[in-house]
């Protein structure tokens, strides 16, 4: 049986706490030194090839040359002139399909001769026997709408970038050789560079709300639409 | 990754392997002048462009069977005229000039850069630095894919690409002042 445990308790809660001395540590830490040291004397030590360094430093050299105003270079680039392809098709056909050209060839002299004998026939029958008619009065006209799709029009609204994301991915999906641009690709890259922002301040916002951040996922949306702008007019050229 | 092709390409495609002539049409009428301008700039002339973009044409119809959706349509065609392209600069003995030079120094492109003066430096390149530089910096290809096209290294394609990009510097210097 044990009385009064609490004041024991008390008292073991007021026991004074010591310190190591200072030149414990030292003394452990100059053991494990010691022992590390020894231990990595043990091991065998392997040295690379020579030429390791040389291939390395040529290839850095290759992949670090300096070049300033890179940007300059790439609007330049955007800027070269496209070509019109000269009429080549004809005499890409007939190494395509020799013997068909000169069959088709042949068969349209028949069809010619045929079709021109027909009309001499036909004419002259109306010439003898003029056909009567009870058409007079009608005439015919015709109305042309020209449609033109301003792409300015579509860019007006930031709530379109979804659909200007659409449009830019059906096309590299499908056909634009723009799309493997290098300045399409820097463009694309800068647009996924700042949805990755903008999501990483979304989490930030979510967690604690604050003006700054806002403004800076703002600024960022901003930039975003205006990137997505200009993929858009970039392909739609 | 294989591309989703639109409905219309999947028709050409379709039509162009069943040998339709009017689909053959259809498909080079629909990249004879993007073709054409990357012969034109790898070749600097207008009648071996010419030939070059007839060549790469016949392979395409006769390779089509071959695309397996890898890349778009587009992609696959460029690939295929390039080659054509650096088969005839091969034929020519054209070859690329190697060099071993150390890059020490920068490349610095002028503020008043044009496409046109660009243009016309790049017609000044040897026929090897003009190609490698065209497929790298304008057509967008990397380093190892033009050194696979080239039979070369990687490490031969930057040095290829630094080279053209300092002579450019300088046949610009030229041009514009």
């Amino acid at each position: 049986m044990e009385q009064n445990k609490h004041i024991l308790r008390q008292a073991i809660q007021h026991l004074p706490e010591y310190m190591p001395k200072e030149s414990s540590w030292e003394f452990i830490s100059g053991k494990i030194q010691n022992k590390m040291s020894s231990e990595l004397s043990d091991m065998e030590q392997r040295k690379p090839r020579k030429d390791v360094w040389e291939k390395l430093s040529n290839r850095l050299r290759h992949e670090t040359w300096e070049e300033e105003n890179y940007d300059a270079l790439r609007i330049a680039i955007r800027e070269l002139p496209n070509y019109q392809a000269p009429e080549v098709w004809t005499e890409m056909q007939q190494r395509l399909h020799p013997r068909k050209i000169g069959l088709q060839l042949e068969n349209k002299r028949w069809f010619v001769g045929i079709a021109a004998s027909i009309l001499l026939i036909v004419g002259l029958f109306w010439i003898v026997n003029p056909i009567k008619t009870n058409v007079e009065g009608y005439t015919v006209q015709y109305d042309v709408e020209k449609v033109e799709v301003k792409p300015n029009v579509l860019l007006s609204e930031e709530a379109e970038e979804a659909d200007l994301l659409d449009y830019i991915q059906y096309q590299c999906a499908s056909v634009q050789l723009q799309c493997e641009k290098p300045y399409f690709k820097d463009l694309m890259q800068q647009y996924q560079d700042l949805t990755q922002a903008e999501e990483e301040l979304k989490k930030e916002i979510s967690k604690m709300p604050n003006d700054q951040l806002l403004k800076y996922q703002i600024r960022i949306r901003k930039e975003r639409v205006e990137i997505s702008k200009e993929l858009f007019q970039y392909l739609a050229g | 990754m294989d591309f989703k092709l639109d409905k219309y390409e999947e028709e050409l495609l379709s039509g162009c392997l069943d040998n339709k002539p009017e689909m053959q049409k259809a498909l080079y009428d629909r990249y004879k002048d993007a073709m054409y301008t990357i012969c034109y700039r790898m070749m600097n002339d207008d009648d071996e462009a010419h030939d070059v973009l007839q060549d790469g044409f016949i392979e395409v119809f006769k390779s089509l069977s071959k695309f397996k959706k890898q890349s778009t349509l587009g992609a696959w065609i460029k690939t295929i005229v390039v080659r054509a392209a650096l088969a005839k600069i091969k034929k020519q003995r054209e070859t690329v000039v190697l060099h071993h030079e150390q890059h020490d120094q920068p490349i610095i492109w002028d503020e008043n850069l044009t496409g046109e003066y660009l243009e016309k430096g790049i017609k000044e390149l040897p026929t090897g630095y003009r190609a490698v530089f065209t497929l790298i910096e304008v057509e967008g290809y990397s380093h190892k894919e033009v050194a696979n096209m080239l039979d070369i290294s990687e490490g031969t394609s930057k040095s290829q690409l630094y080279h053209s990009k300092k002579m450019l510097q300088g046949k610009l210097k030229e041009l514009m002042y």
